[in-house]
């Protein structure tokens, strides 16, 4: 359950404060060794906890007040904080192998009970795979699904602005805190996104300030994971052989997902992997009806 | 963080909220709407195909309470749950919220509800009245203590209502409790509280 913040005591009614569980998570975020493994393991092991039951109440208002204190400072507005065990905690997101105890949020949440596909690939697609991305996403905004993807350059890019252009809806899944822009080329995007339809991140916002960039880079396959969690499927337009989109092909064979990849990526000598996600389940996408036929639309 | 968006609360006042409900969103904006609305269907659809939703609705928002809300708090507290607009007389009168509550408690050794605030007049809902909404002191100046039920005084009061908006009926509530009873801590339960969808969205 939900409280304003900071009215916590010890005889409420309820034990969790969308606040203090932030700090909480942030907390987590900051102790030694931390990562998506360790803490999915941490809450795996004492079911039905939620991260104030892992910290101090008082770390949790120090650490929340940093973390607000970092949004504020890069002028983030409105957000929201979704975490498990609270009401509008999407269940799905359970299917990942290490799922998020918390997310953050900006615009509209109810995006996230439509019926929603991940379109994504690689940051640096062919003038065929730019077409084909823009064509897939047309057809499926027609059939009335929401567009989810990752907003990094190239495909990701070309599927939430096609979708946005054809007057769909999208949900941008971040690698960086909602206080973060990546690429900057996509600022704007991101903050259209945030504001009109819905930008969701997991990553830690006091972690992610005190690492450099090498580092930070462990939150971006992440989000790859969550973005098929949340979505009935995921659609590989273009990748190369060792391209993070595959990351996101292993989740969804994993999760129980559908897994569709295009014809043009099987018909290049030069990759493995579309056989053997196929080996795995995925579906070979000739044409867009192999699509619509799979999702049952 | 969520203060300025429900107007009429203060910085000193407790609520807890379980869900978001999406104003102007109708019925199909969320699973969340579609659970507000099936709660909020009116007498008048009574023995309509549907309205069999009203009681499922009344059952999944009180097991979801339940879940939510620590059972040593739910022992000692006195809930109390917001009046409905209308009545008792007028054939309108909804006491949905009593309804969620008495499922709420359903099995507990001890449970203590009491519907202790009541109207002199029926209100035009707050949610039906467009622009026109009530201030906290018109409807506290509508509300009035049933003084037939404040015995035994109560050691924790828990006020519950379906949607958390302005705040406005739980400021009123609590201003009328306090008042009664001026030692003891009254809290606001809400199933959901009410958020805007983003500016330039269809809904």
């Amino acid at each position: 359950m939900a409280a304003a913040p900071g009215l916590l005591h010890i005889s409420s009614p309820a034990s969790v404060s969308p606040l203090m569980e932030m700090g909480a998570y942030e907390a987590l975020w900051l102790q030694e060794g931390a990562s998506f493994k360790t803490i999915a393991q941490k809450f795996r092991d004492s079911p039905g906890s939620i991260p104030s039951d892992f910290v101090s109440n008082g770390i949790c208002v120090k650490t929340a007040q940093r973390a607000l204190d970092l949004l504020a400072r890069k002028r983030v507005g409105q957000f929201g904080i979704r975490v498990h065990g609270a009401g509008e905690y999407p269940e799905k997101l359970r299917d990942a192998s290490y799922p998020v105890e918390l997310l953050y949020f900006q615009g509209w949440w109810n995006l996230v009970e439509a019926k929603s596909v991940a379109v994504v690939g690689t940051r640096k697609p062919s003038t065929q795979g730019i077409l084909r991305a823009a064509r897939l996403t047309k057809h499926l905004v027609s059939d009335g699904y929401t567009i989810v993807s990752g907003l990094a350059r190239g495909i990701d890019t070309v599927a939430l602005t096609t979708a946005i252009e054809m007057k769909g809806q999208v949900i941008a899944v971040i690698g960086t805190p909602i206080s973060d822009h990546y690429p900057p080329e996509n600022v704007n995007l991101q903050d259209h996104i945030a504001r009109e339809f819905l930008l969701v991140s997991q990553v830690p916002v006091c972690r992610y300030s005190i690492q450099r960039p090498p580092q930070n880079k462990i939150f971006f396959p992440e989000r790859n994971v969550t973005m098929s969690a949340l979505t009935e499927a995921t659609i590989i337009v273009e990748a190369g052989e060792t391209s993070g989109t595959l990351t996101q092909a292993r989740a969804a064979i994993h999760q129980g997902r559908k897994l569709f990849i295009l014809d043009s990526c099987f018909l290049d000598p030069a990759l493995t992997w579309p056989a053997r996600f196929q080996r795995l389940g995925a579906i070979r996408v000739r044409e867009y009806e192999d699509i619509r036929r799979n999702l049952g639309t | 963080m969520i203060l300025d968006q429900h107007g009429s609360l203060t910085a000193e006042d407790e609520c807890y909220y379980l869900l978001e409900w999406t104003r102007g969103g109708g019925y199909s904006a969320s699973a969340t709407n579609q659970l507000i609305a099936n709660l909020r269907k009116t007498n008048d659809k009574k023995g309509t195909l549907g309205y069999h939703y009203k009681e499922e609705a009344i059952e999944t928002s009180a097991y979801n309470l339940r879940n939510a809300i620590n059972a040593e708090w739910l022992k000692e507290a006195t809930l109390v749950p917001i009046p409905p607009s209308s009545c008792r007389s007028d054939p309108n009168y909804d006491d949905r919220m009593t309804g969620v509550l008495r499922a709420l408690t359903r099995g507990l050794a001890k449970r203590d509800i009491r519907e202790l605030i009541i109207h002199r007049e029926s209100m035009t809902p707050a949610h039906t009245s467009g622009d026109c909404r009530p201030t906290v002191a018109e409807i506290r100046a509508n509300y009035e203590i049933d003084e037939s039920l404040v015995e035994p005084s109560p050691r924790i009061i828990g006020i519950f209502d379906d949607i958390l908006t302005a705040g406005s009926h739980f400021r009123a509530a609590k201003m009328l409790l306090t008042e009664r009873f001026p030692a003891v801590p009254v809290i606001g339960v809400f199933i959901a509280r009410r958020i805007f969808p983003p500016s330039g969205s269809d809904v």
